[in-house]
């Protein structure tokens, strides 16, 4: 097997599998013009978010940071930074530097500056123009697969989940690590509540197993502040009518989507995780458009997500390759399914077949070939939130 | 003349627009409400990033404010649009909208129906008869006493002693006619969201910073319309309300002149364009097309 992929060389030294443009809203305020700008070309993306104004310090520094960090992912090849005002809560020349930092081209504007809605998308369509066709210019050529860092998901997660998706990802992210020396990114610390010893068992190091411990403890912490128990949340609704009883049985099932090998690190949500090869965890919530996010954000270049009951999550920037083993939901929902893993629930093909098809399709996907979110075009995209609005 | 004409709703309030709006019950199915409502003339969408893996308050206050915001009086009719497996149960919801508010309300499932494509093409469909619906609803004859005015001011500046005088004297004359005004401070002693029991004067408890969230407090409270006064100026709209934007300061008319409704400085009266927008004519928000919404959390995502 030849473990390359053809992607767009970026300045920094990450590789693309993608050549997005991005444009940012720094706040809510500014998202209607975000998008209308972005509507105005192809392959461009408004991210729109419901914050960067009003919000308690942790939240603006944790907003502004997912927001650079997106705008930073080797996927994207231009961004556009739109503001309502320069002294915004995130300031949008602030935003826009930090990006810049990467080496791909980006530029500003604000919507006062501009002198209102109309004129800033008229400015802001210019500027994109221009970043198009400077991000045009990028061609595509080999690279090795261990340049790729890529997120391992799940959610609508049943009963099929745990017992053929999950570990028929895991199996592919085995392969990746093991034979093409690619970065591995799996997360959603609620669903590691009750099988947080078997995560920290698979630690690297004593630091890994405690820093596991640790997110588990804090999120549990959090939940208290808040008074409430996670089984009201987690598992869904959904979860429970698709056959799942408990967050431990949840769980179980949830970690093997990470595969077998030793857990390197544990990261914080939407940091950058560079591709030096191996597993990582990512303390995020299980939400998948928060999680789908803080995966891109950390440079993420595809991201894998299985299903049992079906979702059409896609990411702004990234391709999200849909993953299922529910025969009916694979029918029912093929036009959001790109993978049928149904085959394993039924014994007829192994994890390891699984795995390997799944290591392959990867590639493709690297390569250039669109999966169905990117087809629909589902760019949804959110952040976490951490407190009260001001 | 204080009178208007509006659309009827079945829980004898008056519209005042006749809106098809289309809420995903969560931010899974938000695409494919953006893209049901993009093909259907009068539809807006309600995107937003809650609805699922939320805590306990959060998961109840997501809900009841997309509730709020299906029964404002603007809106004629509603489609839920839902993944399947998410926290906030779809079926649910639907039917507290139709029970509460009387209006004709359809429900559109991603998981049962079968994916992105077959859920819009279907939610067209839906919409459609929705929009039809809508569209029969009578129209009555209204006056300030009928009118629940939203008020909001932004970050004080030099032009306010002006811009509150003008805003208050707009308010007194709801007020004087039986009407309702909700103002929004944090700390209000009406609930964020919540729709006042009597008309009057209501201080609502709304972010002071966040104006997108305090736009949303106001919609789901039953505002017909919304009074903006700033000073700095800024372009928000909302989904369902119209929002006039008045000013009394030089520099947002220089720099959002395409934004501002009631220009003080000239002189213009915050009556008269109450009345106008109440009348139908579309709002500078409304005509560029800004429809933002956001609402409040207070803990982690699960």
């Amino acid at each position: 097997m030849d473990w390359t992929f053809n992607g767009y060389r970026r300045l920094d030294g990450r590789v693309g599998v993608r050549n997005h443009l991005l444009v940012i809203p720094t706040s809510v305020t500014a998202c209607t013009v975000a998008r209308r700008i972005a509507a105005s070309l192809s392959g461009a993306v408004a991210i729109c978010h419901e914050h960067g104004i009003g919000q308690e310090r942790l939240d603006a520094v944790q907003t502004h940071r997912i927001l650079a960090n997106t705008g930073k992912s080797p996927n994207v090849g231009g961004v556009l930074v739109v503001g309502v005002d320069q002294d915004d809560q995130i300031p949008p020349v602030f935003l826009a530097q930090a990006i810049a930092a990467t080496g791909k081209p980006v530029r500003w504007l604000t919507i006062r500056e501009a002198g209102g809605t109309l004129k800033a998308i008229d400015w802001g369509t210019s500027l994109l123009a221009e970043l198009a066709v400077r991000a045009a210019e990028c061609r595509r050529e080999p690279f090795p697969a261990s340049m790729l860092v890529i997120g391992s998901k799940c959610g609508g997660s049943d009963a099929t989940s745990g017992l053929a998706s999950n570990p028929g990802l895991g199996a592919a992210m085995d392969v990746m690590i093991r034979e093409a020396g690619a970065t591995v990114l799996f997360s959603e610390t609620p669903e590691i509540i009750g099988a947080e010893h078997l995560v920290a068992a698979r630690a690297a190091s004593p630091e890994v197993a405690a820093d596991v411990f640790a997110i588990a403890e804090k999120f549990e912490q959090q939940l208290a502040v808040m008074g409430v128990d996670m089984r009201g949340g987690n598992p869904t609704r959904g979860n429970i009518a698709g056959g799942l009883s408990s967050i431990e049985e949840k769980s179980l099932g949830c970690i093997s989507k990470g595969g077998t090998t030793p857990l390197l690190g544990v990261t914080r949500y939407g940091d950058a995780v560079a591709p030096t090869g191996g597993l990582y965890f990512m303390d995020s919530a299980s939400n998948d458009i928060e999680c789908v996010s803080g995966m891109v954000a950390a440079g993420c270049q595809i991201v894998c997500f299985t299903t049992g009951q079906g979702t059409p999550c896609g990411a702004a920037g990234a391709p999200v390759m849909k993953l299922c083993a529910n025969p009916e939901t694979c029918g029912r929902m093929r036009d959001n399914i790109d993978v049928d893993l149904s085959p394993v629930l039924r014994g007829r093909q192994s994890l390891e077949a699984a795995g390997m098809e799944i290591a392959r399709y990867i590639l493709r996907i690297a390569s250039g070939e669109l999966v169905k979110a990117e087809v629909l075009g589902h760019t949804e995209f959110s952040i976490t939130r951490l407190a009260y609005s001001m | 003349m204080t009178s208007f004409d509006g659309f009827r709703r079945p829980d004898g309030r008056v519209g005042i627009r006749n809106r098809l709006l289309v809420v995903p019950g969560v931010v899974c199915s938000a695409h494919v409400a953006v893209r049901i409502a993009s093909t259907l003339p009068g539809a807006v969408a309600l995107p937003h990033q809650h609805g699922c893996s939320q805590a306990g308050y959060d998961v109840a206050e997501t809900a009841r404010l997309l509730e709020g915001m299906a029964c404002n009086p603007n809106v004629g009719a509603a489609l839920v649009v839902s993944l399947g497996c998410e926290g906030i149960d779809g079926a649910a919801l639907t039917e507290r909208i139709a029970a509460r508010s009387g209006k004709p309300v359809a429900h559109a499932h991603i998981q049962q129906m079968g994916g992105s494509v077959a859920t819009i093409s279907n939610g067209i469909e839906q919409g459609w008869e929705l929009l039809s619906a809508a569209e029969a609803a009578p129209v009555v004859g209204g006056d300030l006493s009928r009118l629940v005015v939203g008020v909001r001011l932004g970050q004080p500046d030099d032009s306010f002693p002006t811009l509150s005088a003008a805003i208050d004297e707009a308010c007194a004359a709801v007020l004087a006619a039986g009407g309702t005004v909700i103002r929004t401070t944090p700390g209000g002693d009406l609930g964020f969201g919540v729709r006042p029991a009597a008309a009057g004067e209501h201080l609502m408890d709304a972010p002071a910073e966040h104006e997108i969230e305090a736009l949303t407090g106001l919609a789901a409270a039953g505002a017909h319309v919304i009074l903006y006064g700033t000073g700095l100026g800024t372009p928000v709209g909302n989904a369902v309300v119209p929002v006039v934007k008045v000013t009394a300061s030089a520099q947002a008319l220089a720099d959002w002149g395409d934004h501002i409704d009631v220009n003080l400085v000239d002189g213009a009266s915050v009556l008269d364009a109450l009345l106008a927008v109440a009348r139908g004519q579309e709002t500078a928000a409304e005509l560029l097309g800004h429809d933002e919404f956001a609402i409040r959390r207070i803990g982690l995502a699960l």
